[in-house]
């Protein structure tokens, strides 16, 4: 099915177009919801409930963005919502993750190339896992944000607009988010394999 | 520039929005500190390795019994 026709079905509410988005995109969204809330159950019912908001939304599918971009952007706001509403622990301060300065403004550490190019390290599953579960301890602030910027490849401003907070604040969060990775990573990747 | 200094415009470095002196600043910077030059690398290696992690888990496909599911679910969906 094309593009064309897939936004004719629709916005008509086609059963079988519904059903072609389901598997053509389906995948695609369970992956961004397992991210984002680290929890298969979450990440079943937050595909779902994308699917619904989507198909309630047909209406106002406008066509100037991909069907694959809207879902996507879906899926996010359903997995943020199931975020909010889950029971908030008190989120660990990011501070000991962050690198740490002498008063004349020298790093306290010597940092040294890692022992090899990422994409080598990441070829190995183990690595890979590593570097995810890392993401997965980052503070739920920065974590989603990193995913959003880094992984689901939103723009700070189209951040800023779905976690409702200010492009500045998705900038500090994005580096401060980064530098607390780096800090989690590091370990995995500075020796040789493993 | 300090370290502590600079390693408050690596996103900006990095993301290519550095004003132009700034950008100077900091590249002088790095051309005698090894250590940030290193960091500066990591930062970098950060952003890549949480990409390759992350998409080399993406699932191309729903399971079976999610997609009857959500095709359930919609199916009750009111059509008008
Ligand atoms: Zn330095």
């Amino acid at each position: 099915m094309t593009e064309g026709a897939l936004i004719e079905g629709l916005r008509s509410g086609d059963e079988h177009v519904f059903e072609t988005l389901v598997r053509t995109y389906g995948g695609r969204l369970l992956s961004v919801a397992r991210r984002m809330l680290n929890n298969e159950e979450d990440a079943r019912d937050a595909v779902q409930d994308a699917f619904i908001n989507a198909f309630r939304a047909r209406a106002t599918f406008k066509g100037e963005a991909k069907i694959s971009t809207w879902l996507h952007s879906i899926v996010v706001n359903t997995s943020l919502m199931k975020l909010r509403t889950r029971k908030r622990k008190a989120e660990e301060p990011i501070e000991s993750y962050l690198p740490r300065f002498l008063p004349d403004g020298h790093h306290t550490q010597q940092y040294a190339s890692w022992a090899e190019p990422v994409d080598v390290a990441l070829g190995r599953k183990a690595t890979a896992e590593r570097v995810r579960s890392a993401i997965e301890t980052l503070p739920e602030t920065y974590r989603t944000v990193v995913l959003l910027r880094d992984i689901e490849g939103f723009t700070t401003a189209e951040t800023a607009e779905i976690v409702k907070t200010t492009p500045n604040a998705v900038k500090i969060r994005l580096h401060r988010g980064r530098l607390a990775l780096r800090t989690l990573i590091a370990p995995h990747l500075a020796g040789a394999a493993t | 520039m300090n370290c502590r200094e600079i390693s408050e415009f690596l996103m900006d470095y990095v993301g290519n929005t550095l004003d132009q002196d700034v950008q100077q600043t900091f590249q002088a910077h790095l051309t005698q500190c090894t250590n940030c030059y290193e960091y500066l690398s990591q930062y970098r290696e950060t952003i890549k390795a949480g990409q390759l992690a992350c998409h080399d888990d993406d699932v191309s496909e729903l399971p079976d019994d999610l997609v009857r599911a959500v095709l359930a679910a919609l199916s009750k969906e009111p059509r008008t």
